[in-house]
């Protein structure tokens, strides 16, 4: 269901802990990680406790992105209690960034929010420092939709945060080219 | 001590509240939500929230009930939620029907946002409503807040496609349209 030429996507297992301690706690990943706690160094048990989290959640997927059967990153969708308008992340490796596998993964859960739920819209919410997630969301489609100022803390300031969107539209207008 | 203002009382919730709670509720005009759907809540219901309370000394929410200061009459629900201290929270408000047209709402809001500034000492307030909402977001814009972003298509109500829509008011906002307070506090970040 979810596969692309490079990645594979599956539920995060309890196995992937190692992993994903050491991916959640990159330093450049600070800030970056999707998480409900963005800045603490994470023990094992808080991994554990998230990847608990995550398989309990009902309401979306919480998946481990995987190449050549080694984990990279993991993505999720959450959405809530109203399934129109469903939240997007995704989270590649510091080691594994620009390689293409965080654009194949989003466009296989973006495919997913479209063609298996009634959604209107697709949105992220992006901190306005992180660029490259700014530019990563323009070359899939989204759009801003504003600016919600001191949302997070970041670098010693308070940071905006973008919250970005995609209608079914215009989902489909990219689809077609 | 409640938090007064000339029109209304803020303060804490008591037994007798559930019938107001569960009739704004009720109302689809006053829930504003449709996650709260259906509007089937009972009395019993709002009691049980409100007796398994349990006493706090880091709460991260408010609640407050609204009352009209010349009758001492119960007319809505105020409250924050989310808070991360000393940086934000959000706010939300319902007030019956009946109580509409007559600055409550404003002066509600106003003294729930001076607390948060003022006590609670957060740099920033947020609100969500929709764009069906034009009434709320003119009420949010009276008390000094801005639309931060609106997301297109978020919100079916009332059998329409609404944008969900984001305000928000940062401390130096708060403090510009209050003259009269000073602010020591500031932004933390910024202190030289």
């Amino acid at each position: 269901m979810f596969e692309g030429p490079h990645v594979f996507l599956r539920a995060i297992e309890r196995t992937d802990a190692d992993k994903l301690f050491r991916m959640m706690n990159h330093p450049e990943l600070r800030g970056r990680r999707y998480l409900d706690d963005e800045d603490r160094p994470l023990s094992i048990v808080d991994v554990e406790r998230y990847i608990e989290k995550f398989q309990e959640a009902k309401n979306g997927l919480h998946l481990t992105v995987l190449v050549d059967d080694q984990p990279v990153g993991y993505a999720t969708v959450d959405y809530d209690w109203d399934t129109l308008t469903p939240f997007a992340a995704v989270v590649i490796s510091p080691d594994h960034q620009r390689s293409g596998y965080g654009s194949e993964t989003a466009h296989l859960l973006i495919d997913w929010v479209f063609t298996q739920l009634p959604a209107t819209a697709i949105h992220s919410w992006i901190a306005d420092w992180n660029e490259s997630a700014l530019r990563f969301s323009e070359s899939l489609g989204f759009t801003s939709a504003g600016r919600v100022r001191r949302d997070s803390v970041h670098d010693g300031s308070f940071a905006d945060s973008i919250p970005v969107e995609m209608l079914r539209g215009e989902w489909e207008a990219t689809r077609a080219h | 001590m409640p938090i007064e203002g000339t029109l209304v009382t803020l303060r804490e919730e008591r037994d007798g509240d559930a019938e107001l709670l569960a009739a704004l509720r009720n109302d689809l005009d006053t829930q504003a939500w449709s996650k709260t759907l259906p509007p089937d809540y009972t009395v019993p219901m709002l009691r049980k929230r409100y007796e398994t309370r349990e006493f706090n000394y880091d709460p991260l929410e408010g609640r407050f009930i609204v009352e009209e200061r010349s009758t001492g009459t119960a007319i809505g629900y105020i409250g924050y939620n989310g808070l991360q201290r000393r940086h934000s929270a959000g706010i939300g408000v319902m007030l019956s029907k009946s109580a509409w047209g007559k600055g409550y709402a404003e002066e509600a809001n106003e003294l729930l946002v001076t607390f948060l500034f003022v006590e609670l000492g957060v740099q920033v307030v947020h609100l969500w409503t929709h764009s069906g909402n034009p009434r709320a977001i003119g009420l949010a814009e009276k008390v000094g807040f801005k639309v931060a972003a609106r997301m297109r298509n978020s919100i079916y109500k009332n059998g329409k496609l609404l944008d969900n829509v984001v305000m928000d008011q940062i401390r130096e906002e708060f403090y510009a349209r209050h003259p009269d307070l000073e602010d020591p506090l500031g932004n933390p970040f910024e202190i030289g």
